[in-house]
């Protein structure tokens, strides 16, 4: 999309040899699908060279914009994204749903959405592995709960009634399929006056617990269910070995927001036979040292990288303007520069891996500071991430007419059909 | 022919009731409710229970903004239904009959499903009847008295008028129409009129009509003279608390967006917005534009304006407003980003403002009337002094001086500091007198709008 041009151009070549010549009205460029794939296709792994004209009253005789590269890969992305649409508001919501977005095409279908009562909150959904096999999801209000879907039946787990009897919130399912840590968070907004953060959410409480789906039963450990330590956004390492979580540590908690509240990075050993914890909890990004606060940990399938949130206080980045993805590479423990994945004015945060582990998911702010919109980013088998893109859409403009929020992105192999 | 002219003359007067009785009752359904002719919208709305009604429903309340047309679209709508009716049983006044049901039905609702499922329901109908008699004789058995004239010409006044009733008595008796034109006047900032439309007395009983006639005050400079002849009982009198409501939502985006506040503005144009359906309207698609416009921030400012640009009526709004948008392209947003304040407290809200733009009187005015009416003397005095040479060199405001004279009985030196006219020190004599010799029914009919006869009358205590 060009903004102002009336007439617009783009020339696709690759070797130096044009490959494929596109035009359009009112700044608006669409590639045929299926030129777009054989091109693809030509081109793997290899660079296609664009080259853009425009012209409007102004210049009649066009502008040739300076060519760009895009990379090809030959890492393929799963086939599905599944996200949540919401408006960035605050205490309400009306129409709301999981959506699920063909990343061939731009079919986008909804999961489950609060078509029913349009009151109910739908959120927080994951699945085992990027499968579309299982799915859970929260839905708050009335008949709400958390819903298993596992072998082709619905189920509502109440969580109010088993174990410690809390509901429950962020998910990371268990590697093996058979168990889904969770964190239980009270949490709360409060509401600025001016600047353009308005908003800050928070918690007054937070705990791990894990539900284990075959016994149908929850297991805790009484260090992460204290009320002086703030535990959340857990997520399993590839191989279910270690559960990884941000943690907060405070003499008194708050009974309202101070920006005291800094996350560390943590992870414990849990031994999914015996159904135990280790003993010791490692501090992988400690806060007090070196700044900011900890969210949203996310641990590449391949196991090799950690990539997370990295904001100046708080647990809820995505009302952050600062707040950026930071990524840990797991072997060495060295800091990986994704600084090409950040914006430096808006808020880029709630991330998610691909099964290959060479794509990422994340949601940014950055084209107009208040509609979370996605981004796909590829990283090389070196580590090296590159330039990421906004979700394709089939008329560019969408991403800028849509009234909703993308949240909570994850990508899932093939198409999910609840039986709802 | 007579028929048609029967059903002419009913649109008429149908018509005719809407527009000169009910006209903002139509216009806010308008500024309730949102359209675009986007793809998004089209395919979320395909996703909500009764999508087509609600979509035709969405599309046509977008010409309400003009009470004309809207009273047209109001009365032809019902009269379809009538219509398709008399296709079935070619009788004007069987077909009239369920005429009062429709309107009835339609009361109140904030879209326009109830008509439309008349519509669809009687069309529905008159086309099954067809394609029935089309292949078989169907007559209805008619008894010659459903004919007779004098029948017919009762049954039919007896259904226009009831009619007439069900409009009147759901938008005018029950004051529905006051409070939807209120809300015109105080979105179009028409601020004269909204002190003009609102007695002291219904201010005094009713908390919408009172905090719009208080936001009129401070609009035009009046409210440190006259908040209490409107009623002004507490700081929480001026902006709504409880927002469960689609128009106290909408009162508190017009309070914030007239004071300038944008995060509240933003807070509930978005609260206001999630009452409907797809999660907008166009109260606040406007509101949230003119706030991005005013601020400075282009992303958003562009967004809601290309949005409402894909509605019908909007092109002359958007049009009006590229130059500004064209002049905040490279311009850095006005948001200010000090320290962080929480709010909620109107009085510590207030007070932040003023501590802002001491400059703006209507921080001050805002802050002193709330502390006023908190009886919070001592911190009144306090800010007095301060904003009292920025604001009220010239002339201080009649509630201030009726109250420098009571802190002048504890501390003189306020009475000499600052001009107290001789007819307020008169007045307030005569007050005292009136009290102290139990002549309180003329004290508080006298002086009713004065700060004395609000401590007093409030409390019962001597002020």
């Amino acid at each position: 999309m060009l903004e102002g041009a009336d007439y617009v151009q783009a020339t696709l070549s690759s070797d130096v040899k044009e490959i494929l010549r596109v035009s359009g009205r009112d700044g608006i460029i669409e590639f045929p699908q299926s030129e777009w794939r054989s091109l693809l296709d030509k081109v793997k792994n290899g660079v296609i060279s664009v080259q853009v004209s425009a012209w409007n009253e102004e210049n009649p005789e066009g502008i040739m914009y300076r060519s760009f590269d895009i990379k090809v890969s030959d890492d393929l992305i799963d086939g599905w994204l599944t996200y949540r649409l919401i408006e960035p508001g605050y205490v309400e919501w009306r129409q709301m749903g999981i959506y699920q977005r063909n990343l061939s095409t731009f079919e986008e279908i909804p999961v489950v959405t609060n078509r029913e009562s349009s009151t109910n909150c739908v959120n927080c959904h994951h699945f085992p592995s990027h499968s579309s096999e299982s799915m859970m999801y929260h839905m708050r209000g009335a008949g709400g709960g958390t819903f298993l879907y596992d072998k082709g039946v619905l189920n509502k787990i109440d969580f109010t009634k088993i174990g410690p009897k809390k509901n429950v919130t962020y998910p990371a399912w268990h590697p093996d399929g058979g168990m889904i840590a969770f964190s239980s968070n009270t949490t709360r907004q409060i509401f600025y006056t001016e600047g353009k953060q308005q908003v800050e959410v928070f918690d007054t409480a937070s705990d791990l617990l894990v539900y284990d789906i075959h016994r149908g039963d929850v297991i805790t450990d009484s260090r992460f269910m204290t009320e002086d330590v703030l535990e959340t956004f857990p997520a399993w390492s590839h191989d279910g070995k270690y559960l990884y979580f941000a943690s907060h540590k405070s003499a008194s908690l708050p009974v309202l927001f101070t920006p005291d509240m800094h996350y560390d990075l943590v992870r414990v050993a849990f031994d999914s036979k015996t159904r135990t914890f280790g003993e010791k909890v490692d501090t992988l990004y400690n806060s007090r040292i070196s700044g900011g606060s900890v969210s949203h940990p996310r641990i590449s399938p391949d196991g090799r990288h950690l990539l997370y949130t990295l904001a100046d206080y708080g647990t809820f980045p995505v009302w952050h303007r600062e707040a950026d993805l930071r990524m840990m590479d797991l072997e060495t423990m060295a800091d990986v520069d994704v600084s090409v994945w950040n914006d430096c004015q808006e808020s880029d945060s709630y991330h998610s891996w691909a099964s290959g582990s060479r794509w990422v998911v994340f949601g940014s702010r950055r084209l107009d500071g208040r509609y979370t919109r996605l981004f796909l980013a590829y990283i090389d088998e070196d580590g090296k991430p590159h330039k990421p893109f906004l979700l394709p859409q089939e008329d560019p403009r969408q991403n800028m007419w849509r009234l909703k929020s993308y949240n909570a992105p994850e990508f899932i192999k093939n198409k999910i059909d609840l039986p709802l | 022919m007579k028929r048609f002219f029967v059903f002419i003359l009913i649109s008429v007067l149908l018509w005719a009731m809407w527009f000169f009785l009910c006209p903002y009752s139509l216009v806010l359904l308008e500024g309730f409710d949102f359209f675009a002719a986007l793809p998004d919208f089209t395919f979320l709305n395909l996703d909500i229970p009764g999508a087509p009604l609600k979509y035709i429903s969405a599309f046509l309340l977008q010409f309400y903004a003009h009470p004309a047309l809207a009273a047209v679209i109001h009365t032809l709508l019902p009269m379809l239904s009538v219509f398709c009716i008399w296709l079935i049983f070619k009788n004007v006044w069987i077909a009239l009959l369920p005429l009062p049901l429709l309107l009835w039905y339609q009361t109140g609702d904030l879209s326009l499903v109830p008509y439309l499922t008349g519509v669809a329901v009687s069309a529905l109908a008159a086309v099954v009847y067809h394609i029935f008699a089309s292949f078989v004789r169907v007559s209805f058995p008619q008894p010659k008295i459903l004919n007779s004239k004098w029948l017919g010409i009762s049954m039919v006044s007896v259904s226009v008028l009831m009619s007439l009733f069900v409009i009147w008595n759901g938008y005018v008796r029950n004051g529905y129409e006051k409070i939807a034109r209120l809300d015109y006047l105080v979105e179009n900032r028409m601020w004269n009129e909204v002190i003009d439309s609102v007695s002291p007395q219904e201010a005094g009983y009713d908390d919408y009509r009172r905090k719009c006639v208080l936001l009129a005050l401070s609009e035009t400079g009046r409210l440190a003279d006259d908040a209490f002849l409107y009623g002004l009982s507490g700081s929480s009198d001026f902006v709504f608390g409880n927002t469960e409501n689609v128009m106290s939502r909408n009162f508190n985006m017009n309070f914030y967006s007239t004071s300038g506040l944008v995060n509240p503005t933003v807070y509930y144009a978005f609260q206001q917005a999630t009452q409907f359906v797809l999660g907008m309207n166009f109260d606040s698609a406007r509101c949230l534009a003119d706030t991005y416009l005013k601020v400075g921030d282009y992303a958003l400012a562009k967004k809601y304006l290309d949005i409402l640009s894909h509605s019908s009526c909007h092109g002359k709004w958007v049009r009006d407003r590229l130059d500004k948008l064209e002049s905040i392209r490279d311009a850095v947003p006005e948001y200010r980003v000090d320290e962080k304040h929480i709010w909620g407290n109107f009085v510590y809200d207030m007070s932040l403002m003023h501590e802002r733009c001491p400059e703006d009187r209507r921080f001050a005015d805002f802050l002193l009337c709330a502390l006023l009416a908190d009886r919070n003397k001592d911190l009144f005095y306090k800010y007095f002094q301060d904003v009292a040479a920025e604001h009220y060199q010239s002339s201080i405001p009649r509630l201030y001086q009726e109250i420098l004279l009571l802190i002048a009985q504890e501390e003189p030196e306020a009475a000499s500091r600052y001009e107290i006219s001789e007819e307020v020190r008169d007045q307030y004599k005569n007050f005292v007198y009136l009290v102290s010799s139990g002549r309180e029914k003329v004290a508080r009919k006298r002086y009713s709008g004065t700060y004395w006869a609000y401590l007093y009358f409030q409390n019962h205590k001597h002020p």
